[in-house]
């Protein structure tokens, strides 16, 4: 029956590694969607001033 | 006037009602007499095959609602959401499967019409978002939104065509607790279910608002470009 | 009311002659989808080498392989030939419903495809030396052809106009018509191995009960992936 605790194991560590690095992508698109943003808002502010 | 940070508490929320459920299923329920402590996948993957599915109908609706109204905060909505499905359908799958081998000696036993039917909607899922990708910006809101709708119907097509495939040889097995389940279990697998909607919802807020920022970007592209 | 139903049979027609008279000169589609449920056919057989014991077996499985993979490949040609002729634009412009337009091009691959199951039947039954040519065969390719055409022509619609579109088609089409798939080599089998047709009937309504759901909602839908 122990033996079988090895699955177990395996199925939540999927679960949360799955979710783990999920988030982790969708940080590292928002911090790069957060640069990009702030570039563009400036260059658009340059823009209408000119 | 304090502002109220709705996402902290939702955040908040979820993370409590996860450890409570892990709690629960770890350290609280009953092992299952027949499978073993391998029983206790169940409560991860019955509540990762929910949020899936309830992540395609929200693409479902979504769909028909931009189809109907051309705004495209339901184009957005219904892309978060399948993105959401697919991780969450993948979990599903191979919790399923981890869950089956040792329980029914087989990887992926193909008469649980369950765990069929939650392939089938991977795939169509994987479509969806192909087709967004592979397609033009215009017309990809459009395209998705038909697959949504279509792929969406087949489902439980898909899952009653899986049963009469089968039905000519006998189900050895039930891959489901057939006796009626006992209260401390069904318990531990409601938590379950609440804190992965949660993590739903939770999720969702933040691929909308780095899907609208997406559109942002692009928009202001645009408007440099002019 | 009449007066509209009337004109609307008239467009699906002239629509679906267009088709056909296309491809009575050119004869394009039924030719490569022939050949392509041939060479099905036949890699199957060298992949399989199955004795006469088991044939009976394998066969459904095998036909509907055939007949799914060809099918494809004609349900991509239909849109793939008007967008490389520019015909697409002006299938939008044409004054006709966009219902119109989804039933005729759907008519004309069920019958490209019709044709190719008369022909790859006897053949079939030739190189395996299966008696299938049956007409409880015919019947259940007849019908479901027509929800494999009516999902298909939709799908196909989309796939046309992405980047990967020989790629997108099957991608999109094959797990939603798993169910399609499955009454048909179902019924196939219960032929073969000669059970009574009440038995196959069975099947027979089930196919006929996902050909209505998806004509009616892929001729609803059509409208949304056409527009410019």
């Amino acid at each position: 029956m122990e033996k079988n605790f090895g699955y177990l194991l395996a199925a939540f560590a999927v679960i949360w590694l799955g979710h783990l690095i999920f988030l982790l992508r969708l940080h590292l698109r928002q911090g790069s969607l957060d640069k990009e943003l702030a570039f563009l808002r400036d260059l658009v502010k340059e823009k209408e001033r000119k | 006037m304090r502002s109220f940070n709705l996402n902290a508490v939702l955040w908040s929320v979820t993370t409590i009602l996860i450890m409570v459920a892990l709690y629960l299923v770890f350290a609280w329920v009953p092992t299952e007499a027949t499978m073993g402590i391998v029983q206790r996948i169940f409560y991860f993957h019955v509540p990762s095959a929910w949020v899936a599915f309830l992540s395609f109908f929200v693409v479902f609706v979504s769909s028909i609602l931009y189809l109907a109204k051309r705004n495209i905060k339901w184009d957005t909505l219904a892309y978060c959401s399948a993105e959401i499905g697919v991780v969450f359908t993948s979990l599903a799958l191979i919790s399923g499967a981890i869950w089956a081998k040792p329980t029914w000696l087989s990887w992926f036993p193909w008469e649980d019409p369950r765990l069929t039917t939650t392939l089938v909607l991977w795939l169509i899922y994987v479509g969806y978002l192909l087709v967004r990708n592979y397609s033009t910006t215009y017309q990809a809101p459009r395209f998705a939104a038909v697959i949504g709708i279509a792929g969406f119907l087949d489902v439980p097509i898909i899952y009653l065509s899986v049963i009469w495939w089968r039905s000519a040889h006998p189900i050895v097995f039930r891959p489901s607790s057939d006796a009626g389940i006992a209260p401390s279990m069904l318990l531990t697998l409601m938590v379950s279910l609440v804190a992965f909607t949660m993590l739903y919802v939770v999720l969702m807020r933040l691929v909308l608002s780095i899907r609208r920022a997406e559109l942002e970007v692009e928009e202001l592209k645009t408007r440099i470009q002019d | 009311m009449l007066e509209k139903m009337k004109n609307f049979t008239q467009d699906v027609v002239t629509l679906l002659w267009k088709d056909l008279l296309a491809e009575f000169r050119t004869k394009e589609i039924t030719i490569s989808i022939l050949v392509f449920a041939l060479l099905t056919i036949v890699i199957f057989n060298f992949a399989f080498t199955p004795d006469p014991a088991r044939v009976g077996l394998i066969a459904p499985g095998v036909l509907w392989v055939a007949f799914s993979f060809s099918g494809v490949l004609g349900l991509n040609r239909t849109f793939v030939i008007e967008k490389e002729r520019g015909g697409l634009q002006g299938l939008v412009l044409c004054p006709v419903e966009r219902e119109a337009l989804f039933l005729g091009k759907a008519a004309g691959t069920f019958i490209f495809m019709c044709i190719m199951e008369m022909i790859i039947l006897p053949v079939f039954s030739i190189l395996l030396n299966l008696p299938v040519f049956m007409p409880g065969l015919l019947a259940i390719a007849f019908l479901s052809n027509i929800g494999f055409v009516a999902m298909g022509t939709l799908f196909s619609a989309i796939a046309v106009n992405t980047r990967a579109r020989d790629f997108m088609l099957p991608l999109l089409f094959f797990p939603a018509i798993i169910p399609l798939l499955v009454f048909a080599v179902k019924g196939s089998s219960m032929v073969i191995s000669g059970e009574p047709w009440s038995d196959v009937m069975g099947w027979l309504w089930k196919i006929a009960a996902f050909d209505v759901v998806y004509l009616v909602v892929s001729t609803l839908v059509f409208e949304f992936v056409l527009e410019e």
